[in-house]
């Protein structure tokens, strides 16, 4: 092992730590505002369900990028020799889909618990409240894909 | 591909016919009743919305009681009783309601009494149990003129240097150890009142934390006993009343029988209120499908004139959208966003196209596409759904379809990529690794909101075209639509290094000279006229944001591609942890793992495609805002009617 293998894990660590974070934050603040919607109307869990787990694509979008390190330099079958220079670069590659994976999900937890609201007082509109936390997780896709464009780019 | 062409009729008859043509037009829910220029009359005083409430709470009560487990579909799709008209009159008729009710109130407030109770013992019960060992009764625990007493808990590590400083400050102070845990310690004090200042400074200091028991003329030990006595007496009163509960509990299809009749009287007293009467005559306004106009006239009969009326200039009809079959639940995303302004085209056709092969893209794996499908066939099949849950797993069929496709072309099967199948077929099928080509991948979405966008604009044009606006269908479409398309064209060109490169450049420079002169047309002055001209090709920033958005496109496949393989890679790894544990591992992995991602990959295709739709497609022509169709018909909540 190296020192560039030690700095792409730590590219993988980063992508998959801030994404999961940002998740768990966000379908935390979604989770309380639909408990609290459910004391009145526990038979909303269902629609309220879909709700909580919006913000948690983030957790997989770090996941993905992480993984998409490992498999680059092929940590999984025992990791090739990455330069010390390249490993910065993956390292630096994680960025973009860890931070905007760790703050939209948490911005994306505060609208899915406004949408969760919107369902508690108008269940009929869950097709519109569905769809304005979802604003917030282009984001987060875009920073995957700035992510996997930068990794695959990467001469190792 | 087109919104229904609507009629506002009037109905007029006379005053006894009114009820038998409310309940026509109820059965054959053909018309959108609304309050005409004379406004809303004033609505009957009833006890309609205490009653209903009243028999609500008696439901929800005797469901709690009735405890059938519910499935998780059915908190989505409570399960409806179907009944018929005749059978619904009957139990309304011979149920007696009001003792029912009665009785079901008088059985919630005893069990809640009751819980209250046992709460009240089990606390006490708690208070009491560190002083078992006590051979005193409570209430000679009491302090005397020359002696007081303190009953409380002391940490446990703190006692003996507790014991110590009481021993050091005065002789004449006991302390009784009553029962002790890990952490804390149940302790009497007694001591001289003289010195009370004294010792209860040594007790603040000790953070001894003062207890006071109840007055009572029993030991702590009898006086358990009896409250446990009492206890049990509590829950088996508490079973009776359970059992009792469930017992009335089978009277409940009644009760909702009579909670749907209810609901539909206070539906009708609502529609009563819309209506125009006189001493003889009544008006019912309201709108109609022009080709049911006929169908009404001749189920009313001759009594009852069915007059067609112009609407006033800006009033606008009710939307019904109407498509055939196959492109039918795309009108869920129109309905989701808003109907259309009956001047607007219904844009569920244009957009049935993108959507599909956008979530087909987006799910973009063979293995999910089928079992999607697979499931939403199912569901419509075994399910009755109300008609959004119908559309809706119609779109998730059709797309479940279409990510078939994409997963044939693009090599993913649940996961595995086709080099890991034994079947050379797929191979030879397969036109892109998205994973391996992320840049052609990337760049094919986004080529595809090219399309998207320039078609928008097309449509606006046909839609200014449609509405006469032949100035703004040329200035603003036109040149738009040109500017933007030979821009793509100069792009794509000069990336390939074609010969047309020259031609699209030259497109594109006047496209541009084209906006300057015209978008500033509604300005008063030259010089503002042409400024905010120059200031309209910022607008291509927009587009370029609005095409940069479908690189969603690229992401949201590849992920539950990726994730898809991390599961089987996953499972490979716990297939080598034992001979048949490492087996069992592996299928409950692969199950579970693939189950969850269809499912995240599902909600993220369907949100996503949605929003292209919303916010890239339809702000180029459309604007939404109608309003639907409501024809007055039955109202229940769970009853059906056959």
């Amino acid at each position: 092992m190296d020192i560039g293998v030690a700095l792409s894990v730590a590219g993988v660590a980063m992508a998959v730590l801030l994404g999961g974070i940002g998740s768990a934050w966000g379908v935390a603040i979604a989770a309380e505002a639909a408990g609290g919607v459910m004391t009145e109307d526990p038979e909303k869990f269902g629609r309220l369900l879909v709700m909580v787990a919006l913000p948690g694509t983030q957790g997989f979008y770090g996941f993905l990028g992480g993984f998409y390190i490992m498999m680059k330099i092929g940590l999984l079958a025992g990791a090739q020799a990455v330069s010390p220079m390249a490993g910065l670069q993956l390292l630096f590659a994680a960025l973009p889909v860890g931070m905007t994976g760790l703050i939209s999900g948490i911005y994306q937890g505060k609208a899915s618990a406004a949408a969760i609201y919107l369902i508690a007082k108008r269940p009929e509109e869950m097709g519109k409240a569905i769809i304005l936390p979802a604003m917030v997780e282009t984001y987060a896709v875009i920073g995957l894909l700035a992510s996997i464009l930068i990794v695959s780019g990467i001469k190792l | 591909m087109s919104i229904v062409e609507m009629q506002k009729v009037h109905i007029v008859s006379t005053k006894e016919n009114k009820d038998a043509i409310l309940k026509t037009l109820r059965d054959s829910a053909v018309l959108d009743i609304q309050a005409g220029n004379w406004g809303l009359g004033a609505g009957a005083e009833t006890d309609l919305d205490y009653r209903l409430a009243e028999l609500k709470s008696a439901i929800t009560f005797l469901e709690a009681a009735e405890a059938r487990k519910k499935s998780f579909i059915e908190s989505f799709l409570p399960a409806r009783e179907e009944t018929t008209a005749k059978e619904l009159n009957k139990v309304c008729q011979d149920f007696d309601c009001r003792l029912m009710l009665q009785n079901t109130k008088n059985l919630d407030e005893r069990l809640a009494n009751l819980k209250n109770l046992t709460n009240e013992l089990h606390n006490k019960l708690t208070l009491l149990a560190p002083w078992q060992s006590l051979k005193t009764k409570l209430n000679d625990l009491n302090n005397t003129e020359k002696i007081r007493v303190a009953l409380g808990s002391i940490k446990t590590k703190g006692l003996e240097s507790f014991r110590q400083a009481l021993d050091q400050a005065s002789k004449a102070t006991t302390l009784t150890l009553a029962s002790q845990t890990k952490e804390s310690t149940f302790i009497i004090i007694t001591f001289l009142t003289t010195e009370a200042a004294k010792i209860e400074k040594l007790m603040a200091a000790s953070e001894f934390n003062p207890i006071t028991l109840p007055l009572l003329d029993n030991t702590a030990k009898a006086e358990t006993a009896s409250l446990n006595n009492l206890l049990k007496e509590t829950k088996e009163d508490l079973d009776e009343l359970h059992k009792k509960a469930k017992r009335q509990a089978q009277n409940l299809k009644q009760l909702k029988f009579i909670y749907d009749n209810l609901l539909e009287q206070k539906h009708e007293l609502e529609v009563k209120q819309k209506l125009a009467n006189t001493n003889y005559a009544f008006v019912i306004e309201g709108w109609i499908k022009k080709s049911d106009l006929e169908k009404l006239r001749n189920k009313l009969g001759q009594a009852t004139e069915v007059l067609a009326i112009e609407p006033a200039k800006d009033e606008k009809p009710p939307v019904i959208l109407s498509n055939p079959k196959v492109l039918a639940p795309f009108e869920l995303i129109t309905q989701i966003y808003g109907s259309p302004q009956p001047t607007e085209f219904d844009p569920s056709v244009p957009l049935s196209f993108f959507f599909a092969l956008f979530f087909g893209l987006c799910l973009g794996d063979f293995g999910y596409g089928l079992a999607l499908s697979l499931v939403s066939l199912y569901f419509l099949k075994r399910y009755k759904l109300p008609a959004g849950g119908t559309k809706l797993f119609q779109l998730l069929m059709l797309g479940g379809g279409t990510a078939m496709i994409v997963g044939l072309l693009t090599g993913a099967y649940f996961g595995f990529s086709p080099a890991e199948i034994p079947v050379p077929f797929l191979k030879t099928i397969q036109i892109i690794d998205p994973i391996k080509n992320p840049l052609t991948m990337l760049v094919f979405s986004l080529a595809l909101g090219v399309v998207q966008i320039l078609f928008g604009i097309l449509l606006q044009m046909a839609l200014h075209i449609r509405n006469k606006e032949y100035l703004q269908a040329i200035l603003d479409d036109g040149i738009w639509f040109v500017f933007l398309s030979s821009l793509v064209l100069l792009i794509v060109a000069s990336a390939l290094s074609l010969p047309i490169a020259g031609v699209a450049s030259k497109l594109s420079l006047a496209g541009a000279a084209g906006l300057i002169l015209t978008q500033g047309r509604h300005k008063k002055t030259i010089i503002q006229k042409f400024l905010s001209g120059l200031l309209s090709l910022y607008k291509v920033s927009g587009y370029m944001g609005d095409t940069l958005s479908y690189s969603r496109l690229l992401a949201l496949g590849m992920s539950s591609t990726i994730i898809g393989s991390v599961i089987n890679i996953l499972a490979g790894m716990v297939k080598g942890s034992g001979p048949v544990i490492g087996i069992i591992l592996m299928v409950v992995l692969l199950v579970f793992g693939h189950l969850f991602n269809l499912i995240i990959s599902t909600l993220s295709a369907f949100v996503h495609s949605t929003r292209l739709q919303m916010v890239e497609f339809f702000s180029k022509f459309y604007e939404g805002g109608g309003r639907e169709f409501r024809p007055y018909k039955r109202v229940a909540e769970y009853t059906t009617i056959k």
